[in-house]
């Protein structure tokens, strides 16, 4: 009983709480019957009021409703005249649309034709393109590398403004690419000459007569250029190639419509261009080091050496021939006169003619043969040093190796070419010397003999020609 | 006369194109080899034209000596015996030298070869090999002139100093002490 009566009262209380709420919401939209319902809750003190007020309420909702209904079937009515009317309005633009819409089609039609035939005809177009463009960047390269660049500059500029634009080609287009092809085509076959800027070795650019032959090979003043294509310059190469081929260049410059040989480079300068690293004389010798200054050092003293010996004997030997004419008058100026007076007072048949003669030449000899053996041993020492040099090169070469690897050659052939610039500077230093030292010992030699085996002969025949003329005399008087 | 001019201009190009192959080395062997040459033909010139006529001279001016047997003819014997060895023997050391030379050129060849063949491998790499070979000729070309030059020198060598002994000792059993 308790339980109903507080459901009850819930239900109650929603109830109120309803009717306080929708009000509250409904007052947004109709004010006007705010103050009716604000009325009526005022009156509302007990539940049975309430519930008259809302059975009230229902019947006047019920009203309402009821006069909305009135008002929609009314509408309905009308609405029925309205969609004939605007059947018939559709129906009449209709009417006017569709001659409209057969021509779009008709024109859609058109259109697609037309595109089809563009297509093909633009097919045929973008084959000469592809042509041209590849056609173009070819010879793009070939023109950067060619010499003739240097004499006619703006050349690659045209062909990249060729190159970079973005519509089709055109008919000048094609006709200008095909007048680059042809001048090319056409200087590469020509001498020229013209003036023009050169890069000399010391780096600056001088302006100069320049001979072009062909692509192939460029000379100013004898000089030979080098084609750079990465700046367009020629650059006079920093080693020259031999004489021979300077000088003919130098005269082929200077002539004018005769026929004469010239070096020119099929390779367009990568050959002159390697010839740059060619060592000169000085770096080759650079290349031997210590060892290699070592072994020049004792060419140098043996050469001197042998020069002194060579010019010593030559004057002992031109005295010792003047004293063979004037063997009357002996001299201490040379070995064979100190020989001959060593045996003044001496009679022929005095035994100790022969040891004091011996004496002599035994001093004598010395004196000729002087520092011979000291080339002998410059010329067998520098072959060894040489050897050495080689030896400690292969050890720099190895050491190379085991640092680095045998990967790179270039890393082992500074070794190997101090090994062998060595072994060279060696065998350069002995060959004179071995025949500076031939030289010497057969001068002095055949000196030593004269005087060790005809001295005695030379002292009989002047004693011989003393007795003769003693004889005469005696006969004489 | 047109087709000798045109043959020598050719072989005239070969031999440059051989000494350029074979580099500046070639040059010094070349110029061993004609000394060398110049003097053995001068020795046996001198041995077959010079010498006898020497020979008989001398020979005439001891058979012309009233005295042969003194202790002064002794020695004018061995004197003139000695200046004629010394006229016989003239330029053999220098045949020998010259001969000894010529290996060791050929050698300073090689040596420049591979110097050149190393260069070669130090811009190139080893991949060429066809550049390689230009190096390779340097090295081999002049030590093949030099051992021809040699070999052909070395029998005469040996062979002048034999002549030149032996035509020593015949005039000096020619100069006879009575």
């Amino acid at each position: 009983m308790k339980t109903m009566l507080r459901a009850a009262t819930l239900r109650i209380r929603l109830l109120i709480l309803s009717t306080l709420i929708f009000p509250a919401l409904l007052s947004a939209e109709s004010t006007v019957s705010q103050p009716e319902l604000l009325q009526q809750s005022e009156q509302i003190s007990n539940l049975d009021e309430l519930l008259e007020t809302v059975k009230q309420n229902r019947l006047k909702e019920a009203q309402l409703n009821r006069e909305r209904e009135q008002a929609f079937i009314k509408q309905k009515s009308r609405q029925k005249a309205l969609l004939a009317e605007a059947k018939k309005a559709f129906e009449a633009s209709q009417a006017s649309n569709n001659p409209l819409k057969k021509k779009t089609e008709e024109n859609a039609k058109r259109i697609n034709k037309a595109q089809q035939t563009l297509h093909e005809k633009k097919q045929e177009l973008g084959d000469i393109y592809s042509i041209y463009t590849a056609m173009a960047g070819e010879f793009s390269a070939a023109l950067q590398d060619s010499m003739v660049t240097a004499q006619k500059t703006g050349r690659t500029e045209k062909l990249d403004a060729l190159l970079q634009t973005e519509r089709l080609a055109s008919m000048e287009d094609l006709e200008q690419l095909w007048l680059l092809v042809q001048d090319e085509m056409t200087e590469s076959g020509k001498i020229v000459s013209y003036q023009g800027p050169v890069v000399t070795r010391d780096g600056h650019v001088d302006n100069r007569s320049i001979l072009r032959v062909g692509t192939f090979t460029a000379f100013s003043n004898g000089d030979f250029l080098r084609y750079i294509p990465e700046t367009g310059e020629l650059l006079e190469l920093s080693r020259q190639p031999a004489n021979r081929y300077v000088n003919e260049a130098e005269t082929f410059s200077a002539s004018v419509a005769t026929l004469l040989p010239v070096v020119v480079d099929p390779t367009g300068g990568s050959l002159m261009g390697l010839m740059t690293y060619a060592p000169t004389l000085q770096e080759r010798v650079e290349q031997g080091g210590i060892i290699g200054y070592i072994i020049i050092g004792i060419g140098l003293l043996g050469l001197l050496i042998t020069l002194w010996r060579v010019l010593y004997l030559s004057i002992i030997h031109l005295a010792m021939r003047r004293q063979l004419k004037w063997l009357d008058q002996p001299s201490h100026k040379n070995p064979l006169g100190r020989v001959l007076l060593s045996a003044v007072g001496f009679k022929a048949e005095d035994d100790k003619i022969q040891y004091k003669l011996d004496e002599a030449v035994l001093a004598e000899i010395p004196k000729l043969e002087r520092s011979h053996n000291l080339i002998k041993l410059l010329a067998a020492i520098s072959p060894l040093l040489g050897l050495l040099g080689t030896v400690t090169g292969m050890i720099v070469t190895f050491q190379a190796i085991s640092l680095f690897g045998s990967g790179d050659p270039k890393l082992m052939a500074g070794g190997i070419s101090q090994a062998l610039v060595t072994t060279v500077l060696g065998l350069v230093v002995a060959i004179p010397l071995l025949f500076g030292h031939s030289l010497v010992s057969s001068l002095s030699g055949n000196m030593v003999q004269r005087l060790d085996e005809q001295s005695a002969g030379i002292m009989a025949r002047l004693m011989e020609a003393q007795s003769n003329s003693n004889i005469d005399h005696a006969k004489g008087g | 006369m047109q087709t000798l001019v045109t043959t020598l201009t050719h072989a005239l190009s070969d031999i440059r194109a051989f000494i350029e192959q074979g580099g500046p080395i070639i040059w010094a062997v070349f110029v061993t080899c004609l000394l060398l040459w110049l003097c053995i033909i001068d020795r046996y010139w001198f041995y077959k034209v010079g010498f006898p006529q020497l020979a008989k001279s001398t020979i005439a001016d001891w058979q012309g000596r009233r005295d042969h047997q003194s202790w002064r003819a002794y020695k004018i014997r061995e004197g003139i015996i000695s200046e004629v060895r010394l006229q016989l023997h003239a330029r053999l050391s220098v045949i020998k030298t010259l001969i000894i030379l010529c290996p060791l050129l050929g050698l300073l060849g090689t040596v420049t070869g591979m110097i050149k063949v190393f260069e070669i491998i130090a811009v190139n790499g080893t991949s060429n090999a066809q550049s390689m070979a230009q190096g390779v000729y340097l090295a081999t070309i002049p030590t093949m002139a030099g051992l021809v030059v040699a070999l052909s020198g070395y029998y005469f060598s040996v062979r002048l100093r034999q002549i030149a002994d032996n035509e020593t000792s015949k005039l000096a059993d020619k100069l006879m002490l009575l």
